[in-house]
């Protein structure tokens, strides 16, 4: 079939109309002419094999521009990406997105200073063992504090002693307060903490005799958490009765 | 999501193995680089999609699914090195291998291979001239013909 008004378009004018770039005159010709058509289609056909063997034969894997971006490449391998990296659009996109995705997951690899902290888990020691000394280390806390009735419990780690004792509060019938005594540390600096169903329902400084007083209690399970910057003792799971 | 958290692993894996493991200094590093093994991971899924789309152009539904085994059997025939290696080999200048390369390995179109490659083309005219000219020359080299087969 020859076209419908020779001469026939020429194939700089079917690669632009292929692009979408073509000007009236050929987007009419080709809306009429089934042997321009044809060639345009034998055009793509060729075109979209070439880019389907060739679309990025020579780009980098997406781990090789990873890392690159860290550093972490031989000099040699690391000259040739980024001298391909010049020339290569799709390459130099998936690096810009690589470098915004790490910039900002950053904060996460920062240690925090509450990270650093060393953290012990403070066992329960009876009135005796505390008398003869520090026990193990590293210990669950067992049972909970109780009343003023049973007297104070001593808990132990790393050498600190935390004597308690729950109190019913003479000024708030119902509520009670815990008493404590640290020793065995310095305690300048430090806070005491109750925690109830993983919300913190008070905090108080210990002073500098390691005393501290928790008021307006009620019963029921706590964990308590006490220390500063450096290191914090745990008690789980206190069960407050009185 | 647990796809990509698999292949993030063990690229993670194979990059802690022997030798590998000297590159990193800290557990911040480690940690940084299974970050990166992440969006890798996600990456190369992207570029397979992104490969899968990289069309045949649409004017000939009809056409597709031959013109797709023969580029199946093109592909094989002919690792896309050599092919690039034997294309190459036909370019009379360095306008004509940076047209061919900005058009088939970056899937640019003549106006953007123009603002990419800076200096090197006059106009978006001259792109098309040049682009026409080594297409026309190809299509009647037997080299080519020979490993893009249907060539028509």
């Amino acid at each position: 079939m020859p076209c419908i008004s020779p001469p026939e378009l020429p194939e700089g004018a079917l690669l632009r109309f292929l692009d979408g770039e073509a000007d009236e005159r050929v987007e009419q010709h080709m809306r009429t002419c089934e042997h321009c058509l044809e060639r345009a289609r034998s055009l793509a056909r060729l075109q979209g094999r070439l880019r389907a063997s060739l679309y990025r034969f020579d780009c980098p894997s997406s781990s090789d521009l990873g890392e690159y971006h860290l550093g972490m490449l031989p000099s040699a391998e690391s000259k040739a990406i980024r001298a391909h990296i010049q020339l290569c659009p799709h390459c130099a996109q998936e690096l810009a997105v690589l470098e915004s995705y790490l910039e900002a997951l950053r904060p996460d690899l920062e240690i925090r200073a509450g990270e650093r902290v060393r953290v012990w888990i403070a066992r329960l020691m009876s009135g005796s063992q505390a008398a003869k000394g520090p026990g193990p280390q590293f210990a669950p806390a067992l049972a909970g504090v109780r009343g003023a009735a049973a007297g104070p419990l001593i808990y132990m780690a790393e050498g600190v002693q935390i004597a308690m004792e729950v109190v019913e509060d003479a000024e708030q019938p119902g509520r009670g307060q815990l008493l404590g005594l640290v020793t065995g540390v310095e305690t300048k600096g430090w806070t005491v903490q109750l925690w109830r169903l993983d919300e913190r329902v008070a905090e108080t400084p210990i002073d500098d005799a390691g005393n501290f007083t928790i008021q307006d209690l009620i019963s029921g399970e706590y964990s308590l958490i006490m220390g500063d910057s450096e290191r914090e003792i745990h008690i789980p799971e206190l069960k407050m009765e009185w | 999501m647990d796809y990509f958290l698999n292949r993030a692993f063990e690229r993670l894996w194979s990059a802690l193995e022997s030798a590998k493991f000297e590159r990193f200094s800290n557990l911040s590093s480690i940690l940084r680089y299974l970050q990166m093994c992440v969006h890798s991971a996600i990456m190369d899924h992207l570029r397979r999609k992104e490969h899968d789309h990289v069309p045949l152009e649409e004017h000939d539904a009809s056409l597709a699914s031959q013109s797709a085994s023969i580029e199946r059997q093109a592909i094989r025939r002919v690792t896309r090195d050599e092919l690039w290696v034997l294309l190459e080999s036909k370019m009379r200048d360095e306008k004509e291998r940076v047209c061919i390369y900005a058009s088939f390995a970056l899937s640019l179109k003549p106006r953007q291979v123009l603002e990419h490659f800076d200096g090197v083309f006059a106009s978006v005219d001259e792109v098309y001239g040049v682009k026409q000219n080594v297409i026309a020359r190809l299509r009647r080299d037997p080299d080519i013909a020979e490993r893009m087969l249907g060539d028509d």
